[in-house]
C-alpha cells in the first residue's frame, strides 16, 4: 500500500474545477516529480495532499486512513510537511526562529536546528538574521529545513528551483537524497523537467487537471513528455 | 514655569495609561488585521468589573485588581472564539460591524447594570500623596500608573521576543496561513491574542478606575485615544506605543496649561501634525 495516494481526485476553485479525477501514489522512500506547464494543476495537488484546497475525505489516502479536507495543520502533524511555493519565509522572524516554527506541529524526531545546520552549512552564520534579508536561495533552504523540523514523513516541495540561480540550485538538490536517507518521501513540483527526472524515481506528467503521463523516471522519453506538455501524448 | 514643568510629567505619566489603552488595539490589528471597535468599551468594562469587585462586592483593592484579569481574558478568548473569528476573512468589513455590535451590547448592558451615573473608585491615601522635589510635586498614583504601564509594556515585549507564544503571535501576524501549515491552530491563537489584548484592557480599566470617573458610555473617547496612540507611535511596534501615549499625553497637558479648553484638543492637534508629517508613525517602518 502506497504512504500517500490520491483517487479520483477532484479539486475547485471556486467555481473552477482544477484538478479532475487524478490518481497519484507515493511510496515509502520515494521521491515522486509532479512537471507540466503553468497552471496544470500542480500546486493544487500538492494543496489538496496538505489540505489548503478543500477536497473530500477519501479522495487522499495517507498511510491507510482518509485524509482528504483535514486542515493543514492536521496534515502537518500526521506526517506530511510542506514547502510553500514562493518559499514563504516568516519575515519577521530570524532564520533560527523560522525554523523552530517547524516543530510547532507537534512532532519530535531526528531532525535538529544543528542537523539542518549541517545539510545546509551556509545557513549557520545567518542564523541571527531576517528571513526577510536572505537571498533567494538561502531562503528556499530555509523553507526545506523548517519543514524538516516537522520531522516528517513526506515532505511536499512546491517549485524547488523557480527563480533561483542553477549554481544554487545544484547546492540544494544535492540535499534531497540526504533528506531521503533519512527515511522522508518526496514529492516536488519541478519546472526543470531534465532536473525533475533526475532527482525523481517515478514521474507524473499533468496537463489541464489531468494526469497524461506517469512512469519511472529513468523510461520516461523526453519527447514524449514534451507531447504531453502539448496535449499530445497518447 | 514650574507649573509647565508639572504639567508636563503629568502628561508623560498619563501617557503611560495611553499605551495601555493602545496596546491591546494595536496586537489586535498586527495579529487578526482587524480593529476591534468594541476597544475602549471593554476597558471600560474592565473598570465597572473593578467597582463591582471592590465597592459592590466589598474585596480589597489587590485582590479585586487581580480577579478582573482573568475574568478579562477568559472574556477575551471567548468572544474571539464564539464571535470574531468566525468573521475573520478577505472582507474588512463584517469584523467591523460585529465588533461596532459588541460596543453597542457592551454599553447598553452596562447601562443597564449600573445606571448611567458618574463612578469613580477610592484607591485610599496613595491618590492623595504626592512626591515634592523642590517646587516640583507628582503624585504617587501617577507614578504608579506609570510604572505599572511601562511593567506591562516591557512584559508584552518579553512575551513577544523571548518565548514560544510570542514566536507564534510573530509568525502569525507575518502569515496566518503558513503558519497553519506548520501546524499552529491560527483560530487558538486569535483567541490567546484578544484574551492578552482584554487583560492589558483590563489593567487600564482597573487603574482608571480611580484615576478619573468613568461612565458607561466613556468607552468611544478611550478608543479615540487608543487609535491617536497606535498612529502617533507606529503601527507593529510595542515600544512605540508607549511613545505615542506619551506624546499625546504630554500634548494635551501642554494645550491645559496655556487653556484647560485646549486639553483635548491640543492632543487631536499632535495627532494631525504627526499623521502628516511622518505617516507611518515614529517607531513604525523599522521593522528591516
Amino acid at each position: 500500500m502506497s504512504l500517500l495516494s490520491t483517487h479520483g481526485l477532484d479539486a475547485f476553485y471556486g467555481d473552477f474545477q482544477a484538478l479532475y479525477g487524478v490518481n497519484v501514489a507515493l511510496e515509502e522512500g520515494q521521491c515522486v516529480a509532479l512537471i507540466g506547464p503553468n497552471g496544470a494543476g500542480k500546486t493544487t495537488l500538492l494543496r489538496a495532499l496538505m489540505g489548503w484546497v478543500p477536497v473530500a475525505e477519501g479522495m487522499v489516502l495517507f498511510d491507510g486512513h482518509q485524509i482528504g479536507g483535514a486542515s493543514p495543520d492536521r496534515t502537518v502533524a500526521m506526517g506530511i510537511a510542506s514547502v510553500p511555493e514562493g518559499r514563504r519565509l516568516f519575515p519577521s522572524l530570524t532564520v533560527d526562529e523560522n525554523l523552530i516554527m517547524g516543530r510547532e506541529s507537534g512532532r519530535r524526531g531526528a531532525w535538529t536546528l544543528d542537523g539542518i545546520y549541517d545539510l545546509f552549512p551556509s545557513l549557520r552564520g545567518r542564523r541571527g538574521h531576517l528571513g526577510s534579508g536572505l537571498s533567494g536561495g538561502q531562503q528556499q533552504m530555509v523553507a526545506i529545513g523548517r519543514a524538516l523540523m516537522a520531522n516528517p514523513r513526506v515532505l511536499l516541495v512546491d517549485e524547488l528551483s523557480l527563480g533561483l540561480a542553477p549554481t544554487v540550485v545544484n547546492d540544494i538538490a544535492r540535499a534531497l537524497p540526504r533528506i531521503r536517507e533519512t527515511g522522508v518521501s518526496i514529492m516536488l513540483v519541478e519546472q526543470d523537467v531534465r532536473r525533475a527526472l533526475s532527482l525523481s524515481d517515478y514521474a507524473y506528467c499533468i496537463l489541464e487537471g489531468r494526469i497524461n503521463l506517469q512512469g519511472p523516471s529513468g523510461e520516461l522519453e523526453f519527447g514524449d513528455i514534451e507531447k504531453s506538455f502539448f496535449g499530445e501524448a497518447a | 514655569m514650574t507649573e509647565l514643568l508639572n504639567s508636563i510629567i503629568q502628561g508623560i505619566l498619563i501617557g503611560g495609561l495611553y499605551a495601555l489603552f493602545a496596546a491591546g488595539l494595536s496586537l489586535v490589528f498586527g495579529i487578526m488585521r482587524i480593529v476591534n471597535l468594541a476597544h475602549g468599551d471593554l476597558i471600560v468594562a474592565g473598570s465597572f468589573l473593578m467597582y463591582s469587585a471592590a465597592s459592590v462586592l466589598g474585596l480589597p483593592i489587590w485582590v479585586a485588581a487581580l480577579l478582573v484579569l482573568p475574568v478579562m481574558a477568559l472574556l477575551g478568548y471567548g468572544l474571539q472564539r464564539s464571535l470574531i473569528n468566525h468573521t475573520i476573512g478577505t472582507n474588512v468589513l463584517p469584523p467591523l460591524l460585529v465588533t461596532f455590535g459588541i460596543s453597542i451590547i457592551l454599553q447598553n448592558g452596562l447601562l443597564q447594570l449600573f445606571t448611567a451615573d458618574n463612578r469613580k473608585l477610592d484607591f485610599g491615601a496613595i491618590e492623595v500623596m504626592s512626591l515634592k522635589a523642590g517646587p516640583i510635586s507628582v503624585g504617587w498614583y501617577a507614578i504608579l500608573v506609570f510604572a505599572v504601564s511601562v511593567a506591562t509594556i516591557w512584559g508584552l515585549q518579553v512575551l513577544s521576543f523571548h518565548t514560544r507564544l510570542g514566536r507564534v503571535l510573530r509568525a502569525t501576524t507575518d502569515d496566518p496561513e503558513v503558519a497553519r501549515v506548520m501546524g499552529v491552530r491560527t483560530e487558538h491563537v486569535f483567541g490567546i491574542a484578544m484574551a492578552i489584548a482584554l487583560v492589558i484592557c483590563g489593567i487600564a480599566g482597573v487603574l482608571l478606575s480611580a484615576w478619573t470617573s468613568f461612565t458607561p458610555l466613556s468607552g468611544p473617547s478611550r478608543l479615540l485615544i487608543a487609535f491617536e496612540v497606535v498612529v502617533i507611535g507606529g503601527l507593529g511596534s510595542i515600544w512605540g506605543t508607549l511613545i505615542g501615549g506619551v506624546v499625546l499625553g504630554v500634548a494635551q497637558a501642554l494645550g491645559g496649561y496655556f487653556d484647560p479648553a485646549w486639553q483635548t484638543l491640543a492632543g487631536h492637534i499632535s495627532f494631525i501634525a504627526i499623521l502628516a508629517l511622518r505617516p507611518q508613525g515614529i517607531m513604525g517602518g523599522r521593522r528591516q
